[in-house]
This record gives C-alpha cells, structure tokens and sequence, in this order.
C-alpha cells in the first residue's frame, strides 16, 4: 500500500506522522513517502510564531473548535517533557487586548489560567480598554518541522523534493492513497474558489526580555491586521499583516514600516531590539478546512485522496487534531479495501 | 592638613580628593568641623559606602531628596562583583521578623511601582528590568493561603487544577505577574545616572568608617555584610547562596518552590536555577555536589531544563541579620571628633524586592541628619 503524501509544512509531516504511528504495525505493507517542492525552512509553517490560539469568533465548522482543543492537548503532555525544547514547545503566557469589552472565547477552557485583565494590567497598554491573559504554548514551525522529519525518517519515511502537479502524475505513480497537505497552493492540484493567500509579513527581532506575547485587535479592521508581539524560543516574532489575495511572497517595506511602528507603540522597549529577520508566508485562507476524502480514477483503478488543507492562520494551533481526523479517513479506507488484518487501531 | 590617629588604616583617603560636581563641591583638603559644614552654604559632603544594589539606590535617593550635597559612593566592589549580581532580583519579598507588615508591604510597594514604571519604558532594556509571569507551588496547603504582596504584584490568583497538573508533587499554587531586576543590568544603569547627576564613583575599601572623617559630613553604611567588621555588628552572618545560571530560553516562567529553597528563575540572558540557604558558611566557592542537587530539583519542577546548555555556578553571601533591615542614624563620636553615620543594611534575601522603599527611608534619614542644628564640638588641636 502506498502513501503519498504531497506537502512538507506541518500539515503534511504531522499527518504523516500520524497515519504511520496508528497503522504502520496493523499495515506492513505500508510504503509511505512525502513529495514536496518546499521543505523547512522554506515552508510557510516556518514563518509563523507558532502560537497555539485559535480564531476568536467560534469556526463554521464547529468540528474545528474539537480539533484545536485535540491540538493543545497533545501539545500540553509534550511540553512538561524533558525533551520538549527539543520539540520547538513551550508554555509561553500573555495578553490579548481589545478597545472594548468582548464575550470570553469559546476556548476559555482549553487554554490554561484564563482571565479578564485588571486595571493595573490596563495601564501597561494606553491605547486599549479590555483585554485577556491567560497562558498557552507556542509550537516553533521550523524546529517541529525538524523533529517531525526526524521521527519520519526514523520510521523509513522517504522524502522527495519534486513540484508535483497532478493527482494523476502520482497515482499513476504507483499511490493508492494520496494525502493532500498542499496548503495554499492546492489549487494548482484541483482548483478551489474558496481558497485563497492571506499574506502575511513578520519581523523577527532579538528581544529576550520579552515573556509575553501581546495580541491587539481591531475587530473593523480584522484577524491578524493589528500588531501582535509574540515570543519564540530565540527571537521574539512581531506581526500584523494580513492581505487577502496577496500572492507576493516578497517582503514590502510599508508592511515593514507598519508592523515597527504598531509593535513599538504597543512595547516602547522593542526600539532597542536587533533585527534578525524579516519573512513573508502566505496563510492558506478558507471558510473552513478542507478535510474530506475524495475518489478519482485514473485509467482503470480508484485512488483515494484525502484533503486536508485550508487552515489559514491557525495551523499549528489545529494541526494535530487535523492529523487525528485525517487519520480517522485513512482507516476507513482501509476498512473498505479489507486491508486491515487486525481491528484498526483504537483512535 | 589632615592628622593621622593612632590605629587608623592609611588609605588613598588621606590625600586631598579633589573633583568635580555638577552640585559645586569644593577640592577636599579638609580640616573642617563637619558640623560648621552642616550649618554653612557649601555643600554637605555624603559618603555612601557600597555599591550594591542597596548602596546605589540610596545614593540616587540621597540625590534628589537631600538639597545642596555633593555625595561619593565607595565601596571595593562594583557591578558584577557585588553580593546583588549573584541574586537573580525576583521581586518576592521576604518577611523580616520585626518589621511590622504594613512597612513591609510599602517598601515592596514602593519598589515595585518604581521598577514597574521603567519596566514600561524605553530603559527597561538599559536597566535590566522586565515583567515575568508565573507561579509559585506548595506540597501542602499553606497556612496563609493570600501572602501580604498578592495585590502588590499584577493579577494573583489561585492556580486552577489544569495548571497544577504541571506539578503533581504539588496541591496549591499561587499564579501571578512580577517583575525581575537584573543587577549586571541595573547597578550600571544606577551608576550612570548617579554620574550624570554629579555623584562621584570611588573605588576604595574602607576598613573602618572614621576612615571617612572629616573628609565627609555624613556617612551611609550601605556595606551589607561588611557591617560586621564596619559597624561592629556581630549578629550579621552570610546566608550563602549557591545558584546555577543557564541557557534555556525557552523557559518563560519563574517556578518557585514555596519554602523558597528551589526556584527558577528566567531573565534576559539567562534562566537563574537555584538554590541553598547555608547559615555561617563564607565559602564563595560553589560546591559541585550542591550544583548537582540544585540542578535535579530543579528539573524536577521543569524537566524541560535537561537541555540546558552553557551552565555556570555562582555564589553569593547573603546579608542577613536577625533583627532585620538596620534604618538607623548612630553618631560615632571619638576622641572629640563626631561622624553621623546612617546605617542602612540587613537586608538578607530580600534586598532587591525592598530596595527602593528602604532607600527612600535612608534618604530620610540623611535628611534629618543634615537638617538638624546639633552643637558644634571644639576644634581638636592640631
């Protein structure tokens, strides 16, 4: 049985990762390989800060809010590890602020020590009225994508760099299964008019006396367009770009200039932080993921694929538990092709 | 001219001190009666003795409470040499046994407001202070379940049960926002500022505080464990301390064990494991058996530590004395001559949480001192 999986960011590696830890030992057969044309640090998982918190308004999905709950979960047993730096996790606590008093987000509970700010947390932030602290984890892209090739590799994962640009050029391949983790761009692989790139530029600066990450919102101007400042295991990620159709993967110095003066007005002490990069990603945008099975033929047999893409700005807070569901789809097919000799495993 | 007394200790002293303050101090070549000083219009000359954190934040209180001085602050050791650059400068007071808890609480009040004003600001970096979140664990429920500090510090609370699960040899928790004071940062930043305002900075050690008459007016013993031989204070002894520094930067929230023994601690460069409590032990060198005992307790409330890289030991020797933080005016009188000395040390594990609040106290005191007509004794013959 072979698996192709097509993407290398975190939706792809950690969908793997999934599939052959439940089902590699009821499975011997079970040759599974990744082709993308972009791996870490090249990925768009490598450009993002990696906060695990979901959207505030609640998904149209509301199997999402599972998944981002899975997520964090997951991530927590891992993170009291000794091997979590390792990982790219950490808890890391902070403040979202508003203009104005807003309903507690459904995800109150997921995350760990939830509350309403004082009036002494106020006054630290002069252009805000109301606002949340609570603590939660960041999942650094480039070093989880590390450890997930390692973990793959150890298991006989083979990589392979290639642009692949059909389902039919891999199925004809040899695959019986193909995962579809191709983020923002699959629709070169099947076109999709509900995806589209939610650019986004950060600036990652030297600031190591930064503990907090600080998330503004605008709710007239939108998700990710207010300047938000969050930690990392080295640098500390400033943000607040999100242009909806912006296929440019360029940075753009008035992007530049607006996340330095919004993140400095908001942290006066950031003027004197180093700059150590400055990246632009391209959220992969869409009213709600894209994870279903699909069955194309090609010539005289049926290749199942499996979508997961579409996870916008919040792929690593929901990734595992995308991996988990997508795990769940692989099983059945599977099941229906009678190529499970024990009874799948327990989910 | 000066004259040199039987028993006193030569020191550069001796010579003429001449400099330049922005406040017009003359050259020292002193004769003066101190206390014709005190009533004339020169300036009263102020002598702080030490350079830790209590020595610096006294003289920068000193300088803008007390009107018309010219202030020097000596000591042997500056920043990173000091007792303060060992102490990781979490701001989470300690109790003094006979010092009442309103002080307490005002003197960790008022030194939180102050370092929490340029945490805020754009000298947070320069001056080594930021916030950091955290929490602090017991084994068992404490007596006092709300310390004195919990609205001095930013959002106490509780811990839930999804946070103490973290910790499963501990059953409560306190949750909450400090700040941290890092004195390799802050003490230059202090001494920066005490020089742009004309306070002179003199690397000396003094073996005895009439080392310092009449060469100055007002003495502040700023001397920390050094009072013991400096102000015949035999009831202070080290409380030596033994910690590990670390790399580990994706730690970033203090652990605090509640008995106070074993915490981590993340600062800008570095994340502070500790630590010990070794009553009378004036050993500076760390104990390799000790770092090791540090280090498992250590990753045993956070086993992420097991990566930490680049781990340095550091020792330093408490100030403790029993009695608490001496704020006291002595006037030292030998021989005829008469030397007001503020006395302003003591302050054991908790001299970077209360700094500020004592050393305004100090200032006051300093500024009882100058103000106060007092008889002038005879010359002494020379």
């Amino acid at each position: 049985m072979r698996v192709v999986v097509i993407g290398a960011g975190v939706i792809g590696l950690s969908t793997a990762l999934c599939i052959h830890e439940r089902y590699r030992s009821v499975l011997p057969s079970l040759d599974m390989r990744v082709y993308a044309d972009r791996f870490t640090p090249l990925t768009n998982t490598d450009v993002a800060a990696g906060l695990c918190q979901p959207y505030l308004s609640d998904p149209r999905n509301p199997q999402e809010a599972d998944w981002n709950q899975q997520t964090f979960d997951y991530l927590l047993s891992h993170v009291h590890s000794p091997n979590a730096a390792n990982v790219g996790l950490a808890l890391v606590s902070g403040y979202n602020l508003f203009h104005e008093a807003i309903p507690d987000p459904s995800w109150k509970n997921t995350v760990l020590g939830f509350r309403t700010l004082t009036p002494r947390d106020l006054d630290m932030f002069p252009d805000y009225s109301y606002g949340w602290f609570n603590t939660s984890l960041i999942v650094e892209g480039r070093r989880y994508l590390q450890w997930l090739t390692e973990r793959l590799t150890e298991r006989g994962v083979k990589f392979f760099q290639k642009k692949v640009e059909s389902f039919e050029e891999v199925a004809r391949g040899g695959a019986d299964v193909i995962i579809n983790c191709t983020g923002v761009w699959a629709g070169s692989l099947q076109p999709d008019p509900l995806l589209q790139p939610g650019r986004g530029q950060i600036i990652k600066v030297d600031a190591p006396w930064m503990k907090h990450f600080i998330i503004t919102h605008d709710p007239e101007k939108g998700i990710y367009k207010s300047p938000y400042i969050i930690p990392g295991i080295q640098a500390v990620t400033l943000g607040g770009i999100f242009q909806l159709g912006n296929w440019s993967e360029v940075n753009n110095i008035q992007d530049h200039n607006t996340i330095w003066e919004g993140c400095c007005r908001l942290e006066p002490t950031l003027q004197d932080a180093k700059i150590v990069a400055e990246l632009t990603g391209l959220r992969p945008v869409r009213p709600q993921i894209r994870l279903e099975r699909e069955q194309l033929r090609f010539a005289s047999s049926n290749t199942e694929v499996i979508h997961n893409y579409g996870h916008g700005g919040y792929g690593l807070t929901i990734h595992w538990g995308c991996a988990l569901e997508a795990a769940k789809l692989f099983g059945k097919v599977l099941e229906e092709r009678k190529l499970l000799k024990m009874p799948p495993p327990h989910l | 001219m000066q004259l040199k007394l039987p028993g006193m200790v030569s020191t550069a002293l001796d010579q003429p001190l001449t400099g330049k303050t922005s406040v017009g101090a003359r050259a020292f070549c002193g004769f003066q009666d101190c206390f014709s000083r005190l009533r004339s219009m020169d300036p009263v000359r102020i002598a702080v003795v030490g350079a830790g954190v209590v020595g610096l934040s006294t003289a920068m209180c000193v300088s803008k409470l007390v009107p018309r001085c010219s202030i020097t602050v000596i000591s042997d050791k500056f920043s990173p040499d000091t007792t303060s650059d060992v102490a990781a400068g979490m701001l989470i007071p300690h109790v003094y046994p006979n010092t009442p808890i309103p002080t307490l609480k005002q003197w960790f009040r008022e030194t939180f407001d102050h370092l929490f004003a340029i945490a805020n600001s754009a000298e947070a970096k320069d001056a080594g202070v930021h916030l950091v979140s955290g929490w602090q664990i017991f084994r068992s429920i404490p007596a006092e379940e709300v310390p004195f500090w919990a609205d001095v510090v930013l959002g106490f609370r509780k811990m839930t049960k999804a946070e103490l699960k973290k910790f499963p040899q501990h059953v409560f928790g306190h949750a909450f926002t400090t700040l941290k004071c890092e004195s390799p940062a802050y003490l230059p930043w202090l001494e920066k500022r005490l020089k742009g305002s004309g306070v002179l900075i003199l690397t000396r050690r003094i073996g005895d505080l009439w080392e310092l008459h009449p060469s100055f007016d007002v003495v502040v013993n700023c001397s920390g464990l050094g009072s013991r031989q400096l102000a015949q204070d035999s009831e202070m002894f080290p409380m030596r301390g033994q910690v590990l520094n670390v790399r580990a930067p994706w730690v970033k929230h203090f652990i605090r064990d509640g008995s106070g023994l074993t915490y981590i601690y993340p600062g800008t460069s570095n994340v502070i494991l500790g630590g010990t409590r070794q009553q009378g032990d004036w050993n500076l060198s760390p104990d390799a058996e000790i770092s090791r005992g540090i280090f498992s307790r250590c990753c045993a409330l956070e086993p992420s530590l097991q990566g930490a890289c680049d781990i340095r030991e550091k020792v330093g020797l408490r100030p403790f004395r029993p009695a608490g933080v001496r704020l006291q005016t002595e006037f030292l009188a030998q021989d005829g001559r008469r030397l007001p000395v503020v006395h302003h040390y003591g302050h054991g594990s908790g001299g970077i949480s209360v700094h500020w609040g004592t050393a305004l106290e100090a200032a006051r005191l300093v500024s009882e001192c100058v103000q106060a007509p007092r008889t002038p004794t005879p010359k002494s013959n020379l």
